[in-house]
């Protein structure tokens, strides 16, 4: 919906060019841009988050078929930096292998690359995810006993 | 060698660290996985040739561990482990403080010629059995032996597996080890008991009679149980005569090890069967990588820039090694510690290198029983506890292993500093 708000942004304006909207004083183009550059911007973050929704979904579903059975732990840091390593070796490995093959060699090796590059994105995505989650955790954690202090220092001094 | 080159060899290294670490897979399979690559790599990109490769595992080193496993197993066998920690136990006539002194002593006793993994099975078994016949609160006991079982034999060739590696990369002798390191272990052995003690004074309070037994009924084979404990007095006696022989202490181990097979009449494939094969595999698969990364040079490089960091001076050179292996001890394994620290300091060219040698055995070997990751010792003490149902949390060992692993590091770097002088 976002992409065809966005081509509808780029196409109907032209359409109306030269009329003034009478009252406010605003040319008519301008206008319906604004409206629809605003419909598009709705639906683009709605989208982004339904897409990180399901980043977060297909990133489990993928780690949880590596083995990763640790629900977000920093262990689970631990192995995906491992699965980090394990990929950027493999693909240093058998890079220079796929590339001697014959005519395909420079397709194979950048197919080869490419999937690496997509794996590596994904662990380093899940290992940000978990530290944010930490970090929020503890941050949550440090606030609350901040409160209570407060809170207690207040019913004293009262 | 380019840049890309020697990143490929670091990643390699801190695969295996992180693998070993994590428990991801057994130890052994990471240092193997380990070496697999740095073969590949260091073959494709021309780092070394297939027999400089060869010569990456040092066959004395892993020939003196295979020797000592297998006499300590007969030994093991003969039952001269058990009848010590049943005489201790029975000395302490049932007070919780003598047991609780008693265990610790007998657990670093033993883990002086054990592997630490067989010690702490050998303490933990005694522990449950005394504990739960005299209604005594475990944790005191097994946390402690646990502890006292990774400080047992710092000041041996063949008190653990990293004191082997230094030995033998170093030149050090057993007399050598001794000779700079015994006066340590006896004083951080009553340094730690009395730490222990401390800390668990209010658990040891109640006082119950244990029942009558005779250890030696515990010998089920005498004949065996006189021939081990021969062979094993003769292995010790052989090597403090080692020097003079003119022979290293894998000839002797593995001398004394055949002498073990053939007066035992035990069939060897059974005590072949109970060797710890997981740490020869996990030392032949490390000695692989470390060997690989020093042909890049970055191991020479290192050494040369901590010896610009220390000033040429011994004295930081010496405290550099001591914590920074001491630290690093406490989450890797200690024999990868010392596998990598070995061609490292052999690089600090021009420095009294024995304070050096000394600092990098007690550090490697008080950095173990820190944290529940420290080492295998302290995963399997913690293993054999949560099987009989005793539950002791991560912060409840981590808060003592670092107090008792703290104090262990000042107190050898009180001594490095008055023992040599520097």
């Amino acid at each position: 919906m976002a992409a065809i708000f966005g081509v509808i942004s780029i196409v109907v304006p032209p359409l109306v060019e030269g009329m003034t909207v009478p009252g406010i004083n605003v040319s008519g183009s301008f206008l319906l841009w604004v409206c629809f550059i605003l419909v598009t911007l709705i639906f683009a973050i709605r989208a982004l988050s339904d897409s990180l929704a399901l980043a977060d979904v297909l990133t489990d579903i993928f780690l949880r078929r590596l083995g990763a059975k640790e629900d977000r732990s920093l262990k689970r840091v631990g192995r995906d930096a491992i699965y980090i390593i394990l990929t950027i070796l493999l693909a240093s490995a058998f890079i220079p292998f796929l590339s001697a093959v014959a005519e395909i060699g420079n397709m194979l090796a950048g197919a080869a690359s490419l999937i690496a590059l997509g794996l590596i994105i994904v662990l380093i995505y899940d290992v940000g995810r978990i530290l944010y989650r930490t970090v929020e955790a503890k941050a949550e954690t440090l606030s609350d006993r901040l409160v209570k202090l407060a809170t207690r220092n207040r019913k004293k001094k009262g | 060698m380019t840049p890309e080159t020697i990143l490929v060899f670091i990643l390699i290294y801190v695969l295996v660290v992180l693998l070993s670490a994590t428990k991801l897979v057994p130890m052994s399979v990471a240092a193997l996985v380990g070496a697999l690559l740095t073969g590949w790599f260091g073959l494709q990109y021309g780092v070394f040739t297939y027999v400089d490769a060869i010569d990456f595992i040092d066959i004395r080193l892993i020939s003196l561990l295979i020797g000592i496993m297998i006499v300590v197993e007969v030994a093991d066998r003969g039952g001269l482990f058990r009848l010590g920690a049943l005489y201790a136990i029975k000395m302490s006539k049932g007070n919780p403080r003598v047991l609780f002194i008693t265990l610790c002593i007998m657990a670093a006793a033993v883990s002086m010629f054990l592997s630490d993994p067989t010690a702490i099975l050998l303490i933990a078994a005694a522990a449950i059995t005394i504990t739960k016949l005299l209604d005594y609160d475990p944790v005191p006991f097994f946390l402690s032996a646990t502890i006292m079982v990774n400080l047992g034999g710092t000041s041996t060739l063949i008190g653990s597996v990293s004191n082997m590696i230094i030995g033998v990369q170093a030149g050090l002798s057993f007399n050598d080890f001794i000779g700079y390191l015994a006066v340590a272990e006896i004083i951080l052995w009553t340094l730690t008991i009395l730490v222990l003690y401390y800390i668990f004074r209010s658990r040891l309070r109640k006082r119950r009679m244990p029942p009558t037994y005779n250890p030696w009924e515990s010998i089920q084979n005498k004949k065996l149980f006189w021939r081990s404990t021969i062979v094993l007095f003769l292995l010790i006696f052989l090597f403090v005569l080692s020097d003079s022989l003119g022979v290293g202490p894998e000839a002797v181990a593995l001398g004394c090890a055949i002498l073990a097979l053939a007066i035992s009449e035990i069939d060897p494939a059974e005590i072949f069967k109970r060797m710890d094969w997981e740490t020869v595999f996990f030392l032949t698969g490390f000695l692989f990588v470390v060997g690989g990364l020093e042909k890049t040079g970055l191991l020479q490089t290192l050494s040369t820039q901590l010896f610009q960091l220390t000033s040429g001076s011994s004295f930081n050179a010496t405290l550099l090694v001591l914590w920074s292996s001491g630290l690093a001890s406490t989450i890797a394994s200690n024999m990868a510690v010392a596998l990598t620290f070995t061609p490292i300091v052999q690089g600090f060219i021009g420095l009294n290198k024995i304070p050096i040698w000394s600092a990098l055995a007690l550090g490697t070997n008080l950095g173990g029983a820190a944290t529940p990751f420290s080492g295998s010792v302290v995963i399997m003490a913690l293993g054999a506890m949560k099987k009989e149902g005793i539950s002791l949390n991560f912060g409840e060992f981590t808060k003592v292993g670092f107090i008792t692993t703290f104090i262990q590091l000042a107190f050898a770097t009180v001594y490095i500093i008055v023992r040599f002088g520097i």
